[in-house]
Order: C-alpha cells, then sequence, then structure tokens
C-alpha cells in the first residue's frame, strides 16, 4: 500500500466521527429521559424553501433554517444531581469543538453549577456553525447547529424543533459578542 | 400456465408489498414489547377514506392509526432500541424515560412527500400513525417542539 493510502485510511476516521457517530448511550443509559431532535438538510432546505411567510410561525422557521445545514439536539435528564461527570461534558466538548471554534459565551450561574457555553465555527465575518452546551445539576442539552445563522437568531431558536430555551444565549443582542473566559462544567456533586 | 402466470405476478409484486409492510411491522413490534393488543375503531376504514381522500387535514395523506390499550409492560431496555426502521427512514424526533413513555417520529422521502411514521408508547397504552405530507408540513410539525 502506498503512502497515500495509509494517509487517506488514517483520514477516514476522522471525516467520519460527527455529532451522531459520537456515543450518547452512556449518557442515556443513565438519564430518566432522552431528547433526540436531527434534521437534516434535504429536511431543512426542501422544508424550509416551502414554509409560508405568511403564516407568522412558518415565516420564523421558514427565516431560521434558510441556511441551516443540519440542526442536532441531545436532551439527558437525569433523576438526581452527579449522575455525569465532568469527564463526559468535557468528552462531548472535545468531540464538536475543533480547531476554529471559539467560545463567545460563558455563563455560569447558581454557583457555577449551571454552566452554559457557546461556541461558533466562524469563516471570516460569517458563521458556520453554533454549538451549545448546557450542564445544569440534572439536565444535561447539547445543541450542534451546522450551517449559516446569525447569533441573535439563536434567541428564536430557542423553544422550537426542540431546542430548550436558554436564557443568557444572547446577551450580547445588538452589540458584539466578547469571548468570556472557559470554565469546565461541574455537576452539583462534583464540586 | 395459469398458475404459473399468477405465481409469477405474485412474486413480482412481493417486493413493492414488503416496502409498505414499516405500519404493521411497528405495530407488530409494539404488539411483541408490552403485549398489549390493538383496539378496533368501528368504521376506521371510512374515516380513514374520508381523511386521506376529502379532508386531508394539514395537507396529509395516506393515514393509519392503531391504538393499543391495557399495555402489559411499558418500554424497557436500551432507548430507541423497540422501533427499527431501516432503509432510507431517518428518525427526526425521538423522546425515552425508560418504562414511561417512547416517542419516535421517522420520516422518508418520497418525491416531493415525507412519509411519517410517528409512535408513542406510554405505561398502558400505545398509539402508532403513519401519514405522507409535504416537507414544509414536517419542518413545521417538529418546529414546533417546545420543551
Amino acid at each position: 500500500m502506498n503512502k497515500m493510502g495509509v494517509w487517506l485510511l488514517g483520514a477516514v476516521p476522522l471525516l467520519a466521527v460527527g455529532p451522531s457517530d459520537f456515543d450518547w448511550s452512556k449518557l442515556s443509559a443513565k438519564a430518566k429521559e432522552t431528547v433526540e431532535v436531527n434534521l437534516d438538510q434535504n429536511l431543512l432546505r426542501v422544508g424550509g424553501a416551502f414554509l409560508s411567510s405568511r403564516d407568522s410561525d412558518q415565516a420564523v422557521a421558514k427565516e431560521l433554517v434558510r441556511d441551516l445545514k443540519n440542526v442536532f439536539v441531545r436532551v439527558f435528564e437525569f433523576e438526581k444531581a452527579g449522575e455525569y461527570t465532568t469527564q463526559d461534558v468535557e468528552s462531548i466538548r472535545s468531540q464538536f469543538v475543533k480547531t476554529g471554534w471559539q467560545k463567545v459565551v460563558d455563563v455560569k450561574e447558581d454557583g457555577g453549577r449551571e454552566t452554559t457555553g457557546v461556541y461558533l465555527q466562524t469563516a471570516g465575518d460569517l458563521i458556520k456553525g453554533i454549538f451549545v452546551l448546557v450542564a445544569e445539576p440534572r439536565e444535561l442539552t447539547v445543541v450542534h447547529i451546522d450551517g449559516s445563522i446569525r447569533p441573535e437568531q439563536l434567541q428564536d431558536l430557542g423553544g422550537k424543533f426542540g431546542i430548550p430555551r436558554m436564557p443568557g444565549l444572547t446577551p450580547q443582542r445588538g452589540g458584539e459578542a466578547k469571548p468570556k473566559p472557559e470554565g469546565p462544567a461541574k455537576p452539583k456533586d462534583e464540586e | 400456465m395459469r398458475t404459473l402466470t399468477f405465481g409469477l405476478l405474485l412474486m413480482a409484486a412481493t417486493p413493492l408489498m414488503a416496502v409498505d409492510r414499516y405500519f404493521e411491522d411497528a405495530v407488530e413490534e409494539i404488539e411483541a414489547r408490552t403485549g398489549g393488543r390493538r383496539v378496533k375503531i368501528p368504521m376506521w376504514g371510512l374515516v380513514r377514506w374520508v381523511g386521506s381522500a376529502a379532508m386531508r387535514p394539514v395537507g396529509a395523506k395516506d393515514f393509519d392509526l392503531a391504538v393499543f390499550e391495557d399495555l402489559e409492560r411499558g418500554l424497557v431496555g436500551r432507548p430507541f432500541e423497540w422501533l427499527k426502521l431501516g432503509g432510507d427512514w431517518k428518525p427526526v424526533v425521538r423522546v425515552h424515560s425508560p418504562g414511561r413513555e417512547s416517542v419516535a417520529i421517522y420520516v422518508r422521502q418520497e418525491g416531493d412527500w415525507y412519509r411519517v411514521l410517528m409512535a408513542t408508547v406510554e405505561r398502558r397504552e400505545a398509539v402508532v400513525m403513519k401519514f405522507a405530507m409535504k416537507p414544509e408540513w414536517v419542518l413545521t410539525l417538529v418546529s414546533t417542539l417546545r420543551r
């Protein structure tokens, strides 16, 4: 086998890994409720094109999905705090947040027990992807949006497509998103 | 010769018939896993025909419904293993609470339409629905999901 073949074989796992390839079974096995939403480009593109601009609900959805390629949501609700670890959170984060992603929102509430991280993948002025990770003592929410979207539209997405409303997601509405120092999410029982 | 011709026609038609078995497969799977029995809905054939041919609620067509009552057990085990659809079916929404409630919405594109299979299994009852609708309605349906 020549060098190119070896290089290609080595690259295949990297190319193939995506949100749906991540092994969520460990978390879902412990969760009292698991929610999945998967919208692919085909459904978003074809469906979005035919949404009505006159119907208010459809018009909002139409605007939101216009340039999206994939919407991926996972929500895990646990019976009690501490059923997932910082390692679980970190493995999810490292799976999604690769080189080129920038953390733009880092909200810590309830003494750091609830954290919200928003990451953007940008190309120039264009946002190419958004990753949201919300870690609460009894709930873990992962939202990955592949495609062009404006940060202020995140607030409009909350409550739709199974994406939870996440207060504090867009505090910079109308202003510039300022990166904040990173801090690992800590479930209640690990503090 | 007639028998042979009929046999060949049947053989040729078998793959086509198998394509549309997904709804019946889901019904049988739920019966097997939960011990529930499908409830007979009076005049359901007529209701289906009127609904599909004349009313087409939210543009949906070709719908069918199976209702189960008195389930002996809820769904347990690994999430989402209870409903397996092969081929081009894609899970759009799935919610699973072990032993309590499971909801799944699968879609399959067929030209300009999306075929939808929606199943809800609770502790004591379950519902499976199939219908075909335009993609914008599928998207609208999913966009209304709130938490």
